[in-house]
């Protein structure tokens, strides 16, 4: 079945053509939630949401663009929504422990137990994900489509509705960026090992 | 080359993008500085993870949880529906002839209104000559 025939069977409420549309993508969407949330469950909710609202929006798609590119464009946008929510109620959550003494002290334990550092994979990885974290809206889309679906710059600049060479410029300031921020982390590791 | 200026020319020797000067005079320096190198070793190592990020494996019953829901939001959506061919044109209908009602009725209070005002117009003047009498109640007054 091409995507086209699945769109068509989804519009007359075909049941095979939606199940085959989720089993195909579900590992891209996933993933690509996975890259901005970092959190299992929270990338799977929002896999859920973007299934549904292709079901209910199937009658929007345009057919000039490939589906995965809607697929994928309706999984970055409900993937930053999701962040952007999630900032505002960690504000809030961040006023109410500041009047909260008990909790200030359990977050400087884990600050401390941060420092203790250890050359693992997994911290490694932690290390990646908070620079890559720490990049514009902008610049981490480009990244994380680039390197976790290796999708081409043309499809990125299709998703993201910006031009090649803006595509370009985006993934490449964020390699820089992501190198700077993994080498200040480094660097002020070895600063404070100096220190003791 | 000091460690501090090789630390700021590291990620630009990363991405091979310095002279071939400088690149040997950092690979110099890489080879005597023990913490040097081990921060461009980190470096390496872990940015070269962006390659090799773990993917997650959907969950097998990921349809079975969007059909569900599908199913949720349908029941919702039939919620709000019911009868809808025959509620719709009677509410329209029961609103329009409230309007026309409450207009007829603000229109005849218009009326019994305007006769009030007439009324009170009267006893503002009744006020006014109390007033043009009052002279001689506060000479009286003043005696």
């Amino acid at each position: 079945m091409t995507d086209e025939q699945l769109i068509e069977g989804i519009l007359k409420n075909d049941e095979t053509s939606f199940k085959t549309l989720v089993d195909k993508y579900q590992a891209s969407v996933l993933n690509i939630c996975y890259g901005f949330v970092r959190n299992a469950q929270n990338a799977e909710d929002i896999t859920q949401e973007v299934f549904i609202e292709v079901y209910l929006s199937a009658g929007k798609f345009r057919k000039e663009s490939k589906i995965s590119t809607w697929l994928y464009r309706i999984a970055v946008n409900k993937s930053l929504n999701f962040i952007r929510d999630n900032k505002k109620r960690n504000l809030i959550k961040n006023i109410e422990n500041f009047f909260l003494s008990e909790q200030k002290n359990e977050i400087q334990i884990a600050d401390e137990n941060e420092n203790n550092f250890e050359e693992d994979y997994e911290t490694r990885l932690k290390i990646l994900y908070k620079a890559i974290d720490s990049l514009s809206e902008n610049q981490k889309t480009a990244f994380t489509l680039g390197k976790i679906e290796k999708l081409s710059y043309a499809e990125i600049s299709e998703i993201m509705n910006i031009s090649l060479a803006s595509v370009e410029g985006l993934i490449h300031r964020a390699k820089k960026n992501i190198q700077k921020k993994i080498l200040k982390n480094y660097q002020k590791n070895k600063d404070k090992n100096r220190k003791f | 080359m000091k460690c501090k200026t090789v630390n700021k020319k590291l990620t630009a020797y990363f991405n091979r993008e310095l002279s071939n000067t400088e690149n040997v005079e950092i690979e110099k320096h890489l080879n005597i500085c023990n913490s040097c190198a081990a921060i461009y070793e980190n470096l390496k190592n872990t940015y070269e993870l962006s390659d090799k990020i773990p993917r997650l494996e959907p969950n097998p019953f990921l349809y079975t949880r969007i059909k569900s829901k599908l199913e949720e939001y349908e029941k919702q959506k039939n919620k709000y529906r019911t009868y809808p061919g025959i509620l719709q044109p009677v509410f329209i209908s029961l609103m329009l002839i409230i309007a026309v009602l409450s207009g007829i009725k603000l229109g005849s209070l218009d009326k019994i209104n305007s006769d009030k005002s007439l009324y009170v117009s009267h006893t503002t003047e009744y006020y006014f000559n109390d007033l043009a009498q009052e002279n001689a109640e506060v000479l009286l007054l003043n005696d």
